[in-house]
């Protein structure tokens, strides 16, 4: 295995690690993997570090990035920190100048998958993308289990829903430690405009795998509530949803970790061998 | 001029990033120490932010993920105190090494600190001056403050869960989601409290924990809220304090 560094994006202002098998296959795809929040692209318990060996293991390329304004990636002026879509294509460059992979698929948690749905929505070169506690969308059920748990688990109270983080402190733009009612979250598409991504998403076939917490299990409460939130989906054989209710998003557990881990590579290895097959 | 940088063993390489002044270069390059686990991640920007102070004021300075940690290479389960202080001496040659600096001040962040103390009186290191910011009292108030965050964080992820949701168990060599492989914890409560005299100068940079009798201090406007739970995933940004670091550094050394 092999793990470089490298500069990519206007004025080399990004910064990112490749991660590749020792002799790279050009014709399987690269993964992907942003910032998780404000953690830089080691990620939270050092996660994706072990995901991008895993995967190199496995012969597949990676290259984990910093968005501008994180880690050892410049500031950007003037760019609000939600949109990351411009890094994420940056980055595609990149692996595209390198001719050592074909297509990309992201994987992205927390904020990560806020920025893997954006990337998806611009870059037809994305073939798969993983969203890691991503949207949630409620629908009646999930409306109703969540006001049965307020009534059966009632020492219990509700987290909020974590979504994405801006260093950018909402009052300035100077540098100072960032508070918790600092910290900025994104908001999520509303429904109208996430039924129309999917949509998109589904013409080009990208392949869709949803993760959901325990973190969020007050939102998202069963596994087919994203299906019906967007009755569209159903039937979509390019999706796949999992609930692992024991695991934190951090995946903070050393178990819960490798067993997304081992997760995410076959399924990485499942949607490249499909689209080798089809091409 | 930022340049990444690999060393150190070939199987096993360490990942460091390397601030060039883009003027003239000061006779002494800094080695930034990190500190370990959630402190290292919240405060992994934060000492960017440093290193390009200290670079725009004419210092070298490398900072660099200890082994197993961070972009470096290795496993977490095999990582030992006595390793990662020798790699401080690793990184200090890799500074010179790329920079020609012919003296080095260690600036340590609270278990950084007491690595770097502990590299200077072992004498792995020949350094000038050593700078321990927000340095724990001693290896032991170290780890039992850190034990103490995992039961906080433990206690509170349990309270907001649903019963049929509890996280899993954290094995018994994981510690605040990181390797915490057996014999760590003892290796690191033996370091010794905080060292007033070793070779060089000794500085102590705190708001609020510089030891009565130092010779040498920065006192800083900022805390660190090491022990706050709810901000063990906030990042630290003491942009004030960085300043008058870099500042005093500035003044005192070459």
């Amino acid at each position: 295995m092999n793990e470089r560094a490298i500069s990519f994006g206007e004025s080399g202002a990004l910064f990112g690690i490749i991660g590749s098998p020792e002799v790279p296959d050009p014709l399987r795809p690269a993964v992907l993997i942003p910032n998780t929040g404000v953690i830089h692209r080691v990620g939270p318990s050092r996660m994706h570090v072990e995901l991008a060996r895993a995967l190199a293991s496995a012969g597949l390329v990676s290259l984990r990035l910093d968005n501008a304004g994180l880690g050892d990636s410049e500031t950007v002026p003037g760019r609000s920190d939600a949109d990351s879509a411009p890094d994420l294509c940056a980055a595609m460059d990149a692996l595209d100048a390198r001719n050592i992979s074909t297509g990309t698929i992201i994987i992205g948690s927390h904020s990560g998958a806020h920025d893997a749905h954006e990337a998806a929505r611009v870059d037809p070169r994305l073939i798969g993308a993983v969203f890691l506690d991503g949207y949630v969308h409620s629908t009646p059920r999930a409306w109703l289990n969540r006001t049965m748990a307020r009534l059966t688990e009632r020492s219990r109270h509700l987290p909020p829903v974590p979504l994405g983080i801006s260093l950018t402190p909402k009052s300035g733009n100077a540098l100072h430690d960032v508070l918790p009612s600092e910290i900025h979250y994104y908001d999520p598409p509303s429904d109208e405009r996430m039924a129309a991504d999917l949509v998109e998403f589904m013409r080009r076939q990208l392949a869709l795998l949803y993760v959901y917490t325990g973190d969020v299990e007050h939102d998202y409460s069963y596994a087919a509530q994203l299906i019906d939130a967007f009755p569209l989906l159903r039937g979509y054989r390019h999706l796949s949803i999992r609930q692992i209710p024991e695991a934190d998003h951090h995946f903070l557990r050393r178990a819960t970790r490798e067993a997304l881990i081992d997760m995410l590579v076959d399924w990485v290895l499942a949607v490249a061998a499909k689209r080798q097959a089809t091409v | 001029m930022n340049k990444p940088l690999y060393f150190g063993p070939v199987a096993q390489p360490l990942f460091g990033m390397l601030h060039r002044p883009r003027g003239a270069s000061r006779q002494t390059g800094v080695l930034l120490c990190n500190s370990w686990g959630t402190e290292y991640l919240r405060t992994y920007r934060g000492l960017r932010e440093l290193a390009q102070s200290l670079s725009a004021s004419g210092f070298p300075v490398l900072r660099f993920d200890y082994g197993g940690t961070g972009d470096s290479g290795g496993d977490g389960r095999s990582s030992c105190l006595s390793g990662w202080i020798d790699e401080l001496g690793i990184a200090a040659q890799a500074l010179r090494a790329e920079t020609g600096c012919s003296e080095l001040c260690l600036l340590g962040l609270r278990f950084g600190a007491l690595l770097a103390q502990e590299a200077v009186a072992t004498g792995i290191i020949d350094a000038q001056a050593v700078a321990l910011w927000d340095s724990p009292p001693s290896g032991e108030v170290f780890v039992a403050n850190l034990q103490q965050m995992d039961d906080a964080l433990n206690h509170k992820r349990s309270s907001e869960r649903r019963v049929r949701s509890q996280l899993v168990p954290p094995a018994r060599d994981e510690l605040l989601g990181h390797e915490w492989p057996d014999g760590l914890a003892a290796d690191i409560a033996r370091l010794p409290g905080l060292r007033k005299h070793l070779p060089g100068r000794v500085i102590f940079v705190s708001r609020d924990r510089i030891p009565p009798d130092s010779v040498e201090s920065i006192r800083l406007p900022d805390a660190g809220h090491w022990s706050d739970v709810e901000r063990i995933h906030s990042p630290w940004l003491p942009s004030a304090s960085f300043r008058i670091v870099t500042e005093r550094l500035a003044d005192g050394l070459k």
